[in-house]
């Protein structure tokens, strides 16, 4: 009786549960051994596609192998952890898309495969590629990915805005060269406006707003972050005392409170990206990437704008810009890697950018393809031009740490809790004993021009 | 363990009972130990050494331990935490509780508002996080609205650290429905006798809640305290979805910041170090709740 | 005569009339107050649905607009099907389906068997090993990832359900602690007269103490259920197929580095929702029904 209880309920579905799933468990693995297991992180459905009509061309032009695409969403910025999770289980994929900015990090913890064997047979492969671009897929001196897609930091500034504030919008026109830091300043406190209450309902410019932030302007005062021949991270260089020196002023002149609160009105946190107070008139000036194109394009298709190169310090003419995008890695262990190699030189080459630029409105790294004027429309033109001028971030091991650091600084310094100089020797002391594990380290191949 | 090694004087019913006992939770035993205590020994071990997860882990010794005493980031993440809990939790209990009590009444439309009141459990995290924009918009928002009547200047509640970590309090309370659920289950095993008897002796409304609702109770909200202390220590999603820890790291909870070290630096033994760490300050606060609040609970129904 | 029976009638009816509005306004007035609350409560608690019902049925270019209209200027019932068109919606939901399903039926089985174990046989050592139950529930989650990876990879289950499904089978935490607190409140008189009549302790669960807790079970397969079909983390990493992914996993699909679309990205986890709200209002009924302890004593 007893017995048969046990039988009969609870643990006669369980076991039968178990055994269902089971089965259902053995149908999934079939790999073949020419497949191209490929995965990307650019999930969203135009990049999709673009990747989809990649593999198709390549399954086409290479009948012995076949690429199947897989879409792996990336949890957070630098969140690697179904990368980390699979190449330990050796489940990994034999190709895969991600933030080139990760690259010298995941190569530092050994998750990807150093390319040398591969590119050292090409002729000149180095030479093919943008030179930013080419530098951040290094790890002491060996390439571990090839670039992808690529973007570029402009200032926008609105038309309406300016002209409501008494500015000739024409003053802006790149003809005239990058504009400097002090006649941006001064253009910007012109347009500021305030309401009866005191609170602005119209700004010129704000350096912690889109893609001003301190890495764009570290980059842009020429920081060089590290010190080869020391193993040290230089916070105290001029570049970055400049850079927080700089928040601070402006975060004292705006006033930090004000400006908070003026963009939690116009564009609150966890408001659709398409909310801008750049796109409702309110804010005169931003440093945004080229994909904000597409977005006026869709929301704000009436904006009465134009683009310039970005402002650049006083002592310097020269344009500058910097650039991020994605690049085609091989994970360690992967089982198909000659196969994921024919790959990643597909895609990452002309044949799969030259797909990919005009499909997904990228720019691209192959420099060649930069002279495709088809691939581009008008609005984009200035933008693959500005990649002349540009510059990568350093392909550092502890990328994602120095980022989040730096933010901690720029809070600090807004908030005036702390001196700039203060707040960089905090970022030193946190983030150079993480440094210090992969020293002796050089970066090769890296430098800001703009010293 | 204590069960086995005084087994040999135990008689022969409680015998019986312990192998009954042990074979009723041997499905959570062997969870136990696949699911637990094998990925808990695989961190104390790694909290030891400098390991990304990937190559092999460099022994460090107590070197993780002491470099978190001296991590401003610990202590602000912690102190963030314990502040969210020490809010967060007590508030939500007593919204719950409300919303219970309140659902629990003999309205004929009562189906519609429980419907809605559970909704927020449901959505993602993301939608909810609307309801600042609506709430606390500087110029727009009903809070500013609202103290503007009394000629208080607006502002922006998540540019400050510590208005951030409020707003994320009260926001949490959109939550409420599932605590709320379960106290309404509890508060559907009251027999609705003792009312009616308690009601015939003249009790009021208050002294009915005090002397039979509160300690009828006890059990579910002991449990829904519990649970709430172990969420509320591992808050996480929204601080990572809206703020992601700022502003000035004012909501740059504990977990939040171990998920950094963890999954984003690439730091697998100090995260295990630091959630170890996390793990005795919450067996320490789960104990102290537990021993003063079974005092006050109360398992037997009493007529 | 027949008039004055006539009058006392009346006056009767009347007097009945009287009383019963006085009972129906007394009952308004007392409910009056919790009905407030409610309504105030239900209006802040509906927002983010509205917003997301609203958003879903915007045009692209209305969601640019500032301030953010109330309601959408026309309402995009396309974005609906735009939304389901573009990722393979049926087969997300079917996957998502079968992990919740199964989440449930072992959450609910293991959970029940477990805290019966801890609430209804007094075993020596019991409230010991119980306090291991709840130090559990304090154990962070990030320190699981890895090394259940690893273990679910020796196993050969990635790319199956198995990792998601098969530890529910094993009980939890949250659920024993849960269903042994309404377990306890059953009084021990209906253990020990079931078990006087020779029953054995399975049979008392299923026919003495399962009746009792519907409710509380209710509570565990709607939790366990919406957890299972909103888990992103899980299938992220376990189901590496693109066609055995979940709906919370393939609702990245409308999120791109810059931007996102969010109508579509709104009506698709509207329609994402939609079955936990049926599951919802499907478990609402225990909750209603209640349980009838007080009258067996």
């Amino acid at each position: 009786m007893s017995v048969q209880w046990w039988l009969r309920k609870p643990y006669a579905v369980l076991v039968l549960v178990l055994l269902l799933s089971l089965l259902l468990g053995a149908c999934g693995n079939h790999a073949g051994p020419k497949e191209v297991v490929f995965w990307t992180s650019v999930t969203d459905d135009i990049d999709m596609q673009a990747q989809r009509d990649i593999a198709t061309a390549f399954n086409q032009a290479n009948p012995t192998l076949h690429v199947r695409v897989v879409p792996e969403p990336s949890t957070g910025i630098g969140d690697s952890t179904a990368l980390i999770t699979s190449v330990r289980g050796g489940v990994g994929p034999d190709a895969f898309l991600m933030d080139r900015f990760t690259v010298g990090q995941q190569a530092a913890l050994g998750l990807l495969a150093d390319l040398y064997p591969y590119t050292s047979k090409e002729q000149n492969l180095t030479g093919q590629y943008l030179p930013f671009a080419w530098s951040e897929t290094q790890f002491q001196g060996h390439p571990y990915a090839l670039p992808m897609d690529t973007d570029a930091r402009v200032l926008y500034y609105n038309k309406t805005v300016l002209r409501a504030a008494g500015i000739d919008p024409a003053e802006l026109d790149p003809k005239n060269g990058p504009i400097k830091m002090s006649k941006l300043k001064e253009l910007a406190f012109k347009v500021n406006h305030k309401d009866a209450h005191g609170n602005y309902d119209r700004v010129g410019f704000i350096p912690w707003f889109g893609q001003a932030f301190h890495t764009t302007w570290a980059l842009d005062y020429g920081a060089q972050f590290f010190d080869n021949k020391q193993c040290q991270l230089t916070p105290l260089e001029p570049a970055m005392l400049k850079t927080f020196t700089m928040y601070h002023d402006w975060s004292q002149a705006l006033d930090f409170q004000k400006i908070s609160t003026f963009t939690a009105t116009y564009q609150p946190a966890n408001a659709l990206p398409s909310q801008n107070p750049f796109y409702s008139n309110h804010l005169a000036f931003k440093i945004d990437g080229d994909w904000d194109l597409s977005s006026i394009k869709q929301y704000v298709p009436k904006l009465d704008y134009g683009v310039t190169y970005m402002p650049v310090p006083d002592d310097r003419s020269t344009p500058f810009t910097w650039s991020g995008g994605f690049a085609m890695t091989i994970p360690t262990g992967a089982s198909n890697p000659d196969g994921g190699y024919r790959f990643l030189r597909f895609m990452a080459g002309p044949e799969g950018q030259r797909i990919y630029t005009k499909e997904t409105s990228h720019l691209p790294t192959w420099k060649a393809l930069l002279d495709e004027k088809q691939l581009y429309d008008p609005g984009h033109l200035f933008f693959a031009r500005t990649l002349a001028f540009s510059v990568s971030r350093p392909p550092l091991p502890v990328g994602g740490q120095i980022s989040d650091e730096l933010a901690s600084v720029q809070d600090k310094v807004d908030f005036n809790t702390a001196s700039p100089k203060e707040a960089l020797q905090e970022f030193y002391n946190r983030v150079q004993p993480q440094m210090q594990q992969y020293c002796p380290f050089k970066l090769e191949g890296w430098s800001n021009p703009y010293k | 363990m204590v069960a086995v090694k005084s087994s040999s004087k135990l008689s022969r019913r409680e015998r019986t009972n312990l192998s009954r006992g042990l074979l009723f939770i041997s499905p959570w035993l062997l969870g136990l130990i696949i699911f637990t205590i094998y990925p808990l020994i695989y961190s104390i071990i790694f909290s030891f050494t400098r390991y990304s997860g990937f190559r092999r882990p460099v022994w460090l010794g107590m070197q993780n331990y002491t470099r978190l005493f001296s991590d401003s980031l610990f202590w602000l993440s912690l102190g963030n935490t314990l502040y969210y809990v020490l809010w967060a939790v007590p508030i939500g209990i007593v919204v719950a509780l409300l919303l219970a009590l309140a659902m629990n009444r003999d309205v004929r439309e009562v189906n519609v508002y429980r419907a809605i009141l559970y909704l927020p459990s449901i959505l993602p995290t993301f939608a909810l996080a609307f309801i600042f924009i609506v709430l606390i918009n500087p110029q727009y928002g009903i809070v500013n609205i609202f103290f503007s009547l009394f000629g208080v200047p607006t502002q922006n509640f998540l540019s400050d650290p510590l208005g951030a970590k409020n707003v994320i309090i009260v926001l949490a309370q959109l939550g409420a429905g599932n605590a709320a659920l379960i106290f309404l289950a509890g508060l559907r095993g009251i027999p609705a006798t003792l009312y009616d008897a308690a009601r015939i002796d003249g009790a009021g409304v208050w002294r009915r809640f005090y002397s039979i609702t509160l300690p009828l109770l006890s059990p579910i909200i002991l449990f829904n305290l519990i649970t709430a202390l172990s969420g509320g220590l591992q808050i996480f999603q929204q601080a990572y979805i809206m703020t992601n820890g700022g502003p000035n790291n004012g909501t740059l909870f504990y977990m939040l910041y171990l998920y950094r070290n963890a999954f984003a630096y690439a730091q697998l033994g100090y995260a295990c170090a630091l959630s170890l760490v996390l793990f005795v300050i919450g067996l320490a606060l789960a104990g102290i709740l537990f021993s003063v609040a079974q005092r006050f609970v109360n398992y037997e129904m009493v007529s | 005569m027949a008039t004055q029976v006539m009058d006392k009638k009346a006056v009767a009816t009347d007097e009945m009339t009287r009383y019963r509005r006085r009972a129906r306004l007394q009952h308004v007035m007392q409910t009056a107050i919790p009905r407030l609350f409610l309504l105030i409560m239900c209006l802040i608690y509906a927002v983010p649905f509205y917003w997301m019902l609203s958003t879903a049925l915007k045009s692209t270019s209305e969601l640019a607009e500032f301030p953010p209209a109330l309601f959408p200027r026309t309402l995009h019932f396309e974005n609906f099907v735009l939304a389901v068109t573009k990722i393979p919606f049926a087969v997300y939901f079917g996957n998502t389906l079968l992990i919740t399903l199964l989440t449930i039926i072992g959450s609910v089985l293991a959970n029940l068997i477990v805290a019966y174990g801890f609430a209804c046989i007094e075993w020596p050592g019991r409230d010991k090993v119980f306090y291991i139950v709840l130090a559990t529930m304090f154990i962070p989650f990030p320190i699981a990832i890895v090394p259940q990876f690893d273990m679910f990879a020796r196993l050969h289950w990635i790319n199956t359900i198995l990792p998601l499904v098969v530890p529910h089978f094993f009980a939890g935490a949250f659920f024993i602690f849960m269903l042994r607190q309404f377990l306890l409140q059953i009084p021990r008189e209906l253990l020990e007269a079931a078990r006087m009549d020779g029953a054995t302790e399975l049979q008392i669960m299923w026919n003495v103490i399962l009746p009792l807790s519907r409710p509380a079970l209710a509570a565990v397969a709607l939790f366990s259920g919406i957890s299972a079909w909103n888990d992103f983390m899980g299938p992220l990493i376990y189901l590496q197929d693109d066609l055995k992914r979940t709906l919370a996993v393939g609702l990245q699909v409308f999120r791109s580095t810059h931007d996102i679309q969010f109508n579509l990205l709104m009506a698709a986890s509207l329609l994402t929702v939609l079955p936990l709200i049926i599951l919802f209002l499907f478990s609402q009924r225990f909750f209603i029904k209640g349980v009838t302890v007080g009258s067996i004593k």
